[in-house]
């Protein structure tokens, strides 16, 4: 019997002492997160919180006590993050998160201003374009230090962006993919290794010769990707035993000093910043995947800044006006319709009935309530579109009104489409990625098109099955969005629209107009901004008339941020908290 | 007994290289992984070349071979993150590994000491009060309990953290170890009760009241180590089960564990990481079950493992 309650006895206690022991594995030496809020400002918060919660009313206490400043002396700025970021290797970045996290440690040549306008960043001035041989020489700012002390030059803007057209290395090669010599160097699987466009031409100059002219090439390079490591960087930390992405040298505000995986970032101060030292000491990462989390957590003072949860935006427009900003976005939310059809074994057909009937179209966009969408489902953070193009982008047209609602046009136009009341059209497929948002627009748009006698039946997939079924078998419908990856009028139109782009590369319903495709080419390669400006017009007009969309609302991005956070409204861009939207520099932001 | 853990550890190869070639089958039903990997809208060639970084161009028996190669000598790396596959798990099972052993430790302390008392006082207030308890305590779903447990004790309180999680901080993991010791608390409470009711009964209990032992002593002494194997049992299973099903608590609490990052690598197509995570799983289960046949022999002789 002894021996037994021994055993017992023995395996509770490794049980409780591995527990225990196995937690306490490292102790920090200073506070991470920052102070915590005075603690009367932190009850005061709380209570409110919790009669807020209780009530569900608006809490004025919380909105004074906010006011009375929430600085604490700290010189912290804290984030959430919604995933661990995959990658800091500004070369193997394509999502959202490392992108935000990378852009504090790293600069890139130009960058964008607050109205999202192009101005230099490691470069002195913006470049002229050379129409002669095609080529842009980027001069560049001199003092600039990396984090590892050494000077900046164009040896180490060459290296770098040899090292984004690696194939071995690189996932983002498209970004330089208008470079001379780019394409050899991309096909030729590592054989090739450099790419002649790019040259050095004294320690302060750099040139870029490109195909031809490209009036985006500025604005691709405003990612992340393209950002400025010291040469030889890489092959350092190979030596090391890590990769660039645990050691990563920028010349960034703020270097990586500590990155526990699935857990927290801490980014120290880079004294030497060229731009001058930065206020802030520290930046920290907590990655929290829930949303109401972040909010929670934020509204108990532990994050600088925050995102809204779904569900939650009238509530904290109610009792936190004061917290909240907002910023447009260059996202616009559309139905697409399937024009062409994906034929087994390979090849394309018109896709019936839909892609073959543009009256049909016309009354598909006319029958949805987008108002409803808007005010109801997302609670206002959204706007009812009217044109592809979002309101902050390049050749927006304002004057451009779109298809509105107005079910009675919707059911004429269905009849002159040769469906009466929708007889004889057989049930529609609706095909939707799985989230709460997109599941509610889904459920509308359903009830708006039966209403003018529209069968259709509605399906959710995760993401990378959704992506997969519109490539290989695009349903009649789908509800999509798409961010512009920067403020040029082409990474919508000609990605979206143009014959070449389709399916994957972003025509998905894989709409096809010679027409359109010669405005969208010309534009393509002038370097005449203003006629640039009319050839999208012309052709957005014509894409909406034959509307392969149903172009529904264009999000705007609203973030909450702590008081005492200063100079950064503008500065936090939606990159800062979820879509990416360019480079910003967060070395200026203030406490106060 | 080492021949004994020996043979029972070879026998469970084939249970991994089974988990291996059905993971394999279903990644490959499960479409192309570059599509997320090279992020929206990138060209065909920068997804040729992540397929050819990763074999993804070879014939599949050769994508098989080098996963199966990648898994034995620890060197298979995450599509999507910049790191080995092996790094990646044993991070998230040393967070799951801490909140499951917190949850067993908790549920076996207060399970045993209620059945103990329960089956002392049978149909007494203390036996329905931790019967009420353990009616609730099954029946609660975890994650709502964590939630309102949080908006109590985090939000309202502020005694604990909001979620989250740092090495070194044991506040961190109150609620979660908590919420998920409940259910198995509840069961042992009454699965030790219930086995100790009948071993009182017994015949042997009997002669021990004869010679004298109070009811107390008699329980302890005698009813409770032949009562201890149904519950090993449990606790065995429920600890391999709570590493495996820690993912709702895992994600109401914002904990980093493993639960967590085998979603998401499903949700990302990560196939190494989710191979390592199922053969992870797998390991644990052989190795729990091998334990508690272990412990049958220490406990109770009469089922002692020839040699």
């Amino acid at each position: 019997m002894n021996r037994i309650m021994a055993v017992l006895a023995v395996l509770v206690a490794a049980g409780a002492a591995f527990f225990l022991l196995s937690s306490g594995g490292k102790t920090e030496s200073e506070a991470p997160g920052g102070p915590p809020l005075p603690a009367e400002v932190q009850k005061a918060e709380l209570e409110a919180i919790a009669k807020s919660r209780a009530s569900g009313q608006a809490v004025a206490v919380a909105a004074a006590v906010n006011l009375k400043s929430t600085w604490t002396g700290s010189r912290i700025f804290r984030f959430a993050l919604e995933t661990n970021p995959p990658t800091l290797d500004p070369v193997k970045i394509t999502d959202v998160t490392s992108h935000g996290v990378a852009s504090k440690i790293f600069n890139t040549l130009v960058r964008y201003d607050t109205k999202m306008e192009l101005i230099p960043d490691l470069a002195e001035a913006l470049p002229e374009w050379n129409a002669a041989d095609n080529s842009y020489t980027f001069k560049l700012r001199k003092g600039v230090t990396f984090h590892d002390g050494s000077p900046m030059t164009a040896q180490d803007v060459k290296y770098s962006w040899e090292r984004l057209l690696d194939p071995a290395e690189s996932k983002r090669m498209q970004i330089l993919a208008a470079v001379k010599g780019a394409n050899a160097k991309i096909e030729g699987k590592g054989d090739v290794k450099e790419a002649e466009g790019l040259q050095v031409v004294d320690d302060h100059t750099f040139k870029v010769v490109l195909t031809g002219p490209s009036p985006t090439f500025l604005h691709e390079i405003i990612m992340v990707n393209a950002a400025v490591v010291p040469k030889g960087s890489a092959e350092k930390a190979t030596a090391a035993g890590q990769t660039f992405s645990q050691m990563p040298v920028g010349t960034g505000p703020f270097k990586l000093v500590d990155w526990q995986p699935n857990q927290r970032l801490e980014m120290a101060r880079h004294d030497a910043y060229f731009r001058g030292k930065p206020f802030l000491e520290k930046v920290t990462f907590e990655i929290v995947p829930k949303p109401q989390m972040r909010l929670d957590k934020f509204l108990a003072g532990e994050f600088e800044v925050c995102d809204i949860p779904f569900g939650q935006f009238k509530a904290m427009q109610k009792e936190h006006p004061d917290l909240l900003r907002q910023n447009p976005t260059f996202r616009t939310n559309y139905l697409g319709i399937s024009i062409h059809s994906v034929k087994e074994g390979g090849g394309s057909a018109p896709a019936e009935p839909l892609g073959t009937n543009v009256k049909l179209r016309q009354a598909i966009n006319c029958a949805i309530d987008r108002d409803n969408i808007c005010n109801n489902i997302l609670e206002g953070r959204s706007k009812p579109a009217n044109s592809i193009l979002p309101p902050a982008m390049l050749a927006h047209d304002p004057n451009l009104r779109g298809w509105t609602y107005d079910p009675k046009k919707a059911k004429a136009l269905l009849a002159e489409a040769g469906f009466p009341e929708g007889k004889g059209l057989r049930k529609l497929e609706f095909f939707y990625r799985q989230d709460p948002d997109a599941q509610k627009i889904a459920v509308a748009i359903q009830a708006d098109l039966q209403a003018i006698g529209l069968d259709v039946d509605i399906r959710a997939l995760d993401w990378a099955a959704f992506l997969d079924r519109l490539d290989k078998n695009p349903p009649d419908m789908f509800y999509l969005g798409w961010v512009a990856d920067y403020n040029d009028p082409d990474n919508f139109l000609y990605w979206l629209f143009h014959t070449k782009q389709w399916g994957d590369p972003g025509n998905h319903t894989r709409y096809s107009n010679p027409q359109v495709d010669g405005l969208l080419d010309k534009a393509h390669v002038s370097m005449d901004r203003d006629e640039r400006v009319k050839l999208y017009q012309q052709a957005e007009r014509k894409i909406l008339e034959e509307a392969p969309w149903c172009v529904l609302e264009t999000r705007v991005n609203y973030i909450l941020v702590q008081p005492h956070v200063k100079n950064a409204q503008e500065q936090l861009t939606n990159m800062d908290v979820g879509w990416l939207m360019g480079s910003v520099d967060f070395g200026t932001v203030e406490f106060k | 007994m080492a021949s004994f853990v020996l043979r029972r550890l070879l026998q469970a190869l084939p249970v991994f290289a089974g988990i291996l070639l059905i993971c394999f089958l279903l990644f490959k039903l499960s479409g192309d992984p570059t599509r997320l990997l090279a992020g929206e809208r990138a060209p065909e060639y920068v997804r040729e070349s992540i397929r050819h970084k990763f074999h993804l161009d070879e014939p599949w028996y050769r994508q098989l071979g080098f996963f199966a190669s990648g898994m034995v000598n620890g060197e298979l790396r995450s599509y999507r993150h910049d790191r080995p596959v092996v790094e990646m798990i044993l991070e998230g099972a040393a967070v799951t590994l801490r909140l499951a052993l917190g949850a067993i430790v908790i549920a076996v302390a207060f399970g045993l000491l209620a059945g103990l008392l329960s089956a002392y006082r049978p149909h007494s207030w203390i036996d329905y009060l931790s019967a009420a308890g353990s009616s609730v305590g099954v029946s609660v779903p975890a994650f709502w309990l964590a939630m309102l447990l949080t908006l109590l004790f985090s939000v309202h309180l502020g005694w604990l953290p909001i979620g989250g999680y740092r090495p070194g901080h044991l506040e961190y993991l109150v609620i979660p170890v908590a919420t998920l010791g409940l259910i198995s608390m509840a069961l042992i409470a009454r699965l030790s009760r219930n086995c100790l009711m009948e071993a009182m009964t017994q015949d042997y209990v009997r002669t021990a009241r004869a010679k004298g032992l109070g009811g107390f002593q008699a329980l302890v002494g005698h009813a409770f180590p032949n009562a201890l194997v149904p519950v090993v049992t449990v606790i065995g299973t429920n600890l391999a089960g709570l590493m495996t099903g820690a993912v709702l608590t895992e994600t109401t609490c914002s904990l980093p564990g493993l639960g967590r990052i085998i979603f998401q690598a499903i949700s990302e197509r990560d196939h190494p990481v989710i191979l390592g995570g199922c053969l992870f799983f797998a390991f644990v289960f052989v190795f729990v079950n091998l334990c508690v046949d272990i412990l049958y022999g220490l406990l109770d002789p009469r089922i002692r493992h020839h040699e």
